[in-house]
């Protein structure tokens, strides 16, 4: 019996069943996918607007966090954090230019940038096996994107933040007594924005204002270290 | 004496931490999200290209069977055969309606994918493993033009590589719980056609397809062991 006792106080301090109350810190790398279903109107130009199109595109993120674990009866447990996301995914559209032998327009570009993110979420979690624990993630997102159109559909530059709920799935294994390594997958979805400018259409020979309505979303996977303070 | 009770002991904690990767047959089922992106290149004779980051995210379903190699010194291999199936169409333009074309509206899909991957793994915690994913795809894509630049309906199928991350968990003796992040890069299509747009209509133009994808799953595998 001592025996086991003794066994079971090193296997503790040597997997560490590292769930418990905690402050904890982290930085995590990871890709990021955004998208953005866009509706161009113009009723100055009935023929080429309104107009659709689904973008999407790929970039690298870093992300960091803060937070607290609460450690709750029968293996349950809910993590409470707040975190930056800085991304550089760029979509849009490139290099429209409208019969340049003839009429000498520049090559223009339209492209909508997800700068950066902050919020909050909680992770209510259960711990699915020894020293392994699977969360969700339910938050709320402040998203600040960048639209800048030099002529492609219109002439814009706005940049805006929006809210929007968050959702995701995840695990986090502890490595060592303070240090777990996490898997996040996260889904972010943002209201419609809108954003009307007024000046020239230059693809098509009109005037009048151009309306932009962005549909974004992102999703990420996130690879995650935390220091536990415990 | 001591010894046969630490034996018992960790043999013990060896099933408890359900220490199941060895040597086995495995099948296994997913769900999850995906963004399916295409950066599209459209030429016409008389303009510029242009080039269009497009795509969508949707949802995911997985089937997968392989084999695991257990190297005994904490590395693994699993090899495995997949298919996945993603429903979700990317809306490439939506014009207005002309005297003449009724439905321009251009989309495009990924309507699904197989291949085969190696998982080289490495054993973190007796019960959770870490892997890298190195894959093969053939993905089947659709591209149906009403109008939006030319009138074309086409099906066709690419190669494309995997590359991936992931962790699997030990629930129980022969089921696991996987989660993987996947990147998958296609080879770029060409397919050719005939402008609708305004002043080019009757030019000949082409659509050069270079799809990629990001897929999260979450998927159980069953163990053979």
């Amino acid at each position: 019996m001592k025996i086991i006792t003794k066994f079971s106080l090193l296997t503790m301090l040597v997997i560490p069943s590292a769930f418990a109350n905690s402050l904890y810190v982290g930085a995590g790398i990871g890709v990021s996918n955004c998208a953005d279903t866009q509706l161009i109107t113009a009723p100055s130009a009935p023929s080429a607007a309104p107009t659709t199109h689904d973008y999407s595109g790929l970039g690298l993120l870093s992300s960091a966090l803060a937070g607290y674990n609460l450690d709750l009866p029968k293996r349950f447990n809910l993590g409470l954090e707040l975190f930056l996301t800085g991304s550089n995914n760029q979509i849009g559209v490139d290099d429209i230019s409208i019969n340049p032998e003839t009429s000498g327009q520049p090559i223009t570009t339209m492209r909508i940038s997800q700068r950066y993110a902050y919020g909050v979420r909680m992770l209510p979690g259960y711990e699915i096996a020894p020293n392994v624990n699977g969360h969700l993630i339910l938050g709320v997102s402040r998203g600040t994107f960048r639209l800048i159109d030099n002529g492609a559909y219109a002439l814009a530059e706005s940049e805006f933040g929006v809210y929007g709920p968050q959702f995701g799935l995840g695990f986090s294994v502890s490595l060592l007594q303070h240090l777990d390594m996490r898997l996040d997958f996260i889904y972010t979805k943002y209201p419609h924005q809108h954003y009307t400018t007024s000046g020239p259409l230059p693809s098509v020979p009109a005037t009048g204002s151009a309306s932009y309505y962005d549909s974004l979303s992102t999703l990420d996977g996130v690879l995650s270290l935390t220091y536990k303070f415990n | 004496m001591l010894f046969k009770k630490l034996i018992t002991c960790t043999l013990f904690l060896a099933v408890g931490c359900q220490q199941a990767f060895a040597n086995s047959f495995y099948v296994g089922a997913g769900a999850g999200i995906s963004s399916i992106n295409d950066k599209q290149k459209t030429t016409t004779v008389g303009q510029s290209p242009i080039t269009h980051d497009l795509g969508t995210v949707g949802a995911i379903g997985s089937v997968l069977g392989g084999y695991n190699f257990d190297f005994n010194n904490n590395f693994n291999l699993g090899l495995e055969a997949f298919f996945a199936l993603s429903p979700k169409k990317i809306t490439l333009g939506a014009d207005p309606p002309s005297s003449t074309l009724s439905n321009r509206k251009a989309d495009f899909s990924l309507q699904y994918a197989y291949g085969v991957r190696a998982l080289p793994g490495y054993k973190v915690l007796s019960n959770v493993v870490g892997y890298a994913i190195l894959g093969v795809t053939r993905g089947s894509f659709s591209l149906n033009d009403g109008g939006a630049y030319s009138i074309t309906s086409t099906k066709f199928g690419v190669f494309g590589y995997q590359l991936g991350l992931g962790s699997s968990v030990a629930l129980m003796n022969n089921l696991d719980a996987r989660l993987d992040f996947i990147y998958t890069q296609y080879a770029n299509h060409t397919t050719n056609g005939v402008s609708t747009y305004g002043s080019l209509a009757g030019s000949p133009m082409t659509y050069q397809d270079s799809p990629t994808s990001f897929s999260t799953l979450l998927s159980l595998t069953y163990k053979f062991i």
